[in-house]
């Protein structure tokens, strides 16, 4: 302790109390409070994952209570009645044969497209100038809407008689593609709720056009082109 | 040198060790309190120490059971997109039934079903299922009248307003009118 000969003898007595402070200090000022911080870190991770756990948990167990055939029905069902491609030709050859089936004469049609955002639907408007019965328009009205693809008479004007008249309407079904992304695989998923289950139930009971299938034929040349 | 009870009592301390007897009895105490603290800090140390272990343990246990439920959804992951998939065809379905309560075949239908057989359906119209715009002849006077109180009865409409009404030559009655 030669050293410490500078020191007074009185201050001498309090040098190991005063180390041991000083030690005690300097050691909670540094590794006591990386051990700190690392526990708060290491907690706030068991929170994270624990949470990630629940809803991973709760997803998994949403989705090993769906059925695959009746999900893979309800979704050819919805894609009908929601077309992923444009549904024009789709919805003008479900009108026609409807019309054809209801005895109403198209005498003419216009159709317009309406392009939306990501979250509203792209929607074909058609409007029909045609001819029949009042009860005919109504069969023609209510089977136009319950028919895929999804459709909706947004507009009626009738003129005449009811044994004839002429009826403008206008018809808007809509169609989007697909969502390309899925969401993360920690994204939480969540059942049909009643509302949705209730509107999946009007578009799996929509009726499938008579007749829908399309038949593109190739190009081919004619003999004169002006001529039809 | 101290007097009591008439004896001398001689203190044979250097002078220096004399003044320095109540610092050693403080600087007893401080010894005891740090070694305490000591102690303490040691303790704490080692708790913490514990519980970073068992954390790190509990943590690693976690990412394991993540990784197995990953695992797992990663085998449902098909069903996962026909649900999103579904979800989105309803959900843009929904804009079209939830945007009006009434859809104008059902107005119409409903115009249609109260219409007496000798009235004569002349024009009817209807947008977004709201007020129908309704023009009918009568050949005479008791068929407007039986209409009108039809109308007054029937429920299913908050309100009719008539707004044209007119007899033409021929002697038949037209009447224009809007239905809520």
């Amino acid at each position: 302790m030669r050293f410490l000969g500078f020191l007074p003898f009185q201050y001498r007595l309090f040098l190991t109390p005063v180390v041991v402070f000083l030690g005690v200090f300097i050691a909670i000022m540094t590794a006591g409070r990386f051990m700190v911080g690392q526990l708060i870190e290491l907690r706030s991770k068991i929170s994270d994952v624990n949470a990630q756990n629940r809803l991973l948990e709760a997803k998994v167990n949403t989705l090993a209570n769906l059925d695959q055939n009746q999900l893979n029905q309800q979704v050819q069902a919805a894609s009908l009645a929601v077309p992923p491609d444009n549904s024009t030709l789709f919805a003008l050859s479900t009108i026609r044969n409807i019309a054809g089936n209801t005895g109403i004469t198209i005498s003419n049609f216009n159709v317009a497209e309406r392009k939306k955002g990501e979250k509203e639907a792209n929607s074909v408007e058609v409007l029909i100038d045609g001819r029949g019965s009042v009860s005919s328009v109504i069969s023609f009205i209510n089977g136009v809407q319950k028919t895929a693809p999804l459709s909706k008479v947004v507009e009626i004007r009738m003129n005449g008689a009811r044994s004839s008249a002429s009826v403008n309407l206008k018809i808007v079904s809509i169609w989007n593609p697909v969502p390309e992304t899925f969401g993360k695989i920690d994204t939480p998923i969540e059942d049909l709720k009643v509302t949705e289950k209730e509107i999946l139930d009007k578009l799996t009971s929509l009726q499938l056009p008579s007749g829908g299938e399309f038949s593109v034929s190739r190009p081919a040349g004619r003999e004169n082109p002006f001529s039809f | 040198m101290e007097l009591r009870g008439g004896r001398n009592r001689i203190n044979l301390l250097p002078q220096e060790l004399r003044d320095i007897r109540g610092l050693r009895f403080f600087s007893g105490i401080a010894a005891r309190i740090s070694l305490a603290i000591l102690g303490i800090y040691l303790a704490t140390t080692i708790g913490l120490f514990l519980a970073i272990f068992l954390s790190s343990q509990e943590l690693t246990n976690l990412e394991n059971t993540k990784n197995g439920l990953t695992n797992n959804l990663e085998a449902v992951r098909n069903k996962e997109e026909l649900l999103f998939t579904l979800k989105n065809r309803v959900s843009l379905a929904g804009v079209v039934y939830d945007k009006q309560t009434s859809l104008p075949s059902e107005a119409i239908e409903r115009v249609l079903s109260i219409l007496p057989a000798d009235l004569e359906l002349k024009s009817i119209e209807n947008q977004d299922g709201k007020n129908v715009f309704l023009t009918v002849t009568a050949s005479d006077s008791k068929a407007v009248l039986n209409f009108l109180t039809i109308l007054e009865n029937d429920q299913r409409f908050s309100s009719a307003s008539l707004n044209t009404f007119g007899l033409r030559e021929e002697g038949v009655y037209s009447l224009s009118l809007e239905l809520k």
